[in-house]
């Protein structure tokens, strides 16, 4: 007895092959390319935010700070606690650098800011910062200028402060 | 002639010098004094400085119609030269001359021609380029591979103090005792990088182009490419090796059939840049119209965002021993690094329609 009654057909219509197994997904996601921000609105926004002035060119600084892909200042402020892994969940697989980390000295950890995407001038841009900040602190602030990473670091967190300093700037 | 010791010690003493300098001291010389507040004003005040600030560039592509001459190239760096042939033909000479000159000014963009130069990334994308496609196919050798002659026995019999053995294929040497089936599946070195390293080792090859002036810009691409570089290679420099650059694939077909008959001309579209034939060709030629499409992609790549990948997925621990118990275990985990992570999905609906 031949055996072809019992082979499963399989579908080649166009409408099994459009199946989209992602749609429900990507409808979800947001768009890849970053919009560019509405310049007709009043500055500064009700959130803070400033776009770099006209006349920057005309300043003349012999540094300057470039504005990441969402336009914005990258300033980031990190503190040693928040590199953990998640061992909330899974505590089962933890490798020595996990128990190195539980087994640190939490006083010794610096709270400390980054400021990227710098150039020209880092060593004057870092001298200006630390002491616009000493000034309005009181208290010594160290900063560091990586040239070739193109970030300067400074201890303490003060994303806010160096934000406020740059845009009255102009960056 | 070497002074005595005895002098240069008298001298030192006297004059109560730690050390000298090789000049000495000339009548002329001034004391270089510094008003130093802080460790990095001495390099800020000294004239033998030559670090100069970054000028802010300004971003876009126009092409000015003006006609100026070839001067201050390096003044500012968002400038660029196009130089094209002009071909002014006598009505009744035969003879057509052509001229070199300058059509224009095109602008680059910064974040890619004046980027910041990610050294890292330029070793990791080049170590990436090397090894990726590399397939270890190293085997054990059977007895008959060994190329030791069969039977050959190392010493004869009794009367040396070792063991009596007919060749040197036992267990008990080493390098012996081999199978039959020596052999094991191949193993790839596939292994992906970061996009975001490999677009930083690109754009930092494409900024090292452009500062050491190996960029050159065409307004066609074309049998003009020879007299342009020929110009513009002062020095008389021998074998420059030039990487012509294109949009697609298809080549205008009089420059495709010039450059087959080049040696040191080599066409490339924009899909086949990458870091390494950056490095190893002298010049750069462009379009202003291939500057523009590869800018475009650049600048899309640069400046993306994917929402699945701007969170960090912690990789399971135990996912290294899973690569390598797939891959067998026959050499070191290090080889089966970086297993491919297979299950990412590209959502090209929001990608732009064309470049």
């Amino acid at each position: 007895m031949l055996r072809t009654s019992t082979f499963r057909r399989v579908a080649t219509s166009a409408q099994v092959n459009n199946i989209n197994p992602w749609k429900f997904v990507e409808d979800i996601l947001p768009p890849i390319q970053i919009p560019q921000p509405d310049m007709n609105q009043k500055f500064p926004t009700p959130t803070g935010w400033q776009p770099p002035s006209k006349d920057l060119q005309s300043f003349d600084y012999p540094f300057f700070v470039e504005r990441n892909r969402f336009h914005e200042l990258d300033l980031v402020e990190e503190e040693r606690s928040t590199e953990f892994f998640d061992l909330n969940y899974d505590n089962r697989y933890q490798d020595k650098h996990d128990i190195a980390l539980r087994k640190r000295n939490p006083s010794d950890d610096l709270p400390v800011t980054h400021l990227y995407n710098c150039s020209g001038d880092i060593f004057q841009l870092r001298h200006e910062i630390c002491q616009y900040l000493e000034e309005l602190s009181g208290e010594p602030v160290a900063g560091q200028a990586d040239e070739p990473e193109a970030r300067i670091t400074v201890t303490g967190k003060y994303a806010y402060f160096i934000r406020e300093f740059l845009y009255k700037k102009g960056f | 002639m070497l002074k005595s010791a005895d002098k240069i010690r008298a001298r030192l003493a006297s004059s109560n010098i730690v050390w000298t300098s090789a000049s000495g001291s000339r009548p002329g010389k001034k004391p270089f004094k510094l008003d130093v507040k802080r460790s990095d004003d001495l390099l800020r005040q000294s004239s033998q400085s030559s670090y100069s600030p970054e000028t802010i560039p300004v971003h876009g592509v126009t092409v000015l119609e003006s006609k100026s001459p070839v001067e201050d190239l390096f003044e500012t760096l968002e400038i660029d030269d196009s130089e094209s042939e002009k071909q002014t033909s006598l009505s009744e000479v035969t003879k057509i001359s052509k001229e070199v000159l300058q059509e224009g000014i095109a602008q680059l963009h910064p974040k890619i021609w004046t980027a910041v130069v990610d050294q890292q990334a330029i070793h990791e994308t080049l170590e990436w380029q090397n090894t990726y496609k590399t397939v270890d196919m190293s085997f054990e050798q059977s007895r008959m591979e060994t190329g030791n002659k069969r039977w050959a026995k190392p010493w004869g019999g009794s009367g040396h103090g070792y063991e009596r053995v007919r060749d040197k294929t036992g267990p008990y040497f080493k390098g012996g005792a081999f199978t039959d089936e020596p052999r094991r599946p191949f193993i790839s070195n596939f292994h992906m990088i970061d996009r975001v390293t490999r677009v930083k080792a690109l754009v930092s090859c494409l900024t090292l182009k452009f500062l050491q002036g190996d960029m050159i810009l065409v307004s066609n691409l074309s049998n003009s490419i020879d007299s342009i570089s020929k110009k513009l290679n002062i020095k008389r420099e021998p074998e420059m090796s030039y990487l012509v650059l294109n949009k697609d694939n298809n080549y205008p077909i009089p420059l495709e059939n010039w450059i087959r008959s080049k040696k040191y001309y080599n066409l490339f579209p924009v899909e086949g840049l990458n870091a390494k034939s950056l490095l190893k060709y002298d010049k750069l030629i462009l379009d202003l119209e291939t500057l523009e499409y590869l800018e475009k992609r650049l600048l899309f790549e640069i400046e993306r965002f994917d929402l699945l990948e701007s969170h960090d997925e912690p990789e399971h621990p135990l996912l290294n021993s899973y690569w390598s118990s797939i891959m067998t275990s026959w050499k070191d985990e290090k080889f089966n690094q970086g297993g491919y992570r297979s299950g990412h999905h590209r959502f090209y609906k929001d990608w732009p329609q064309s470049f």
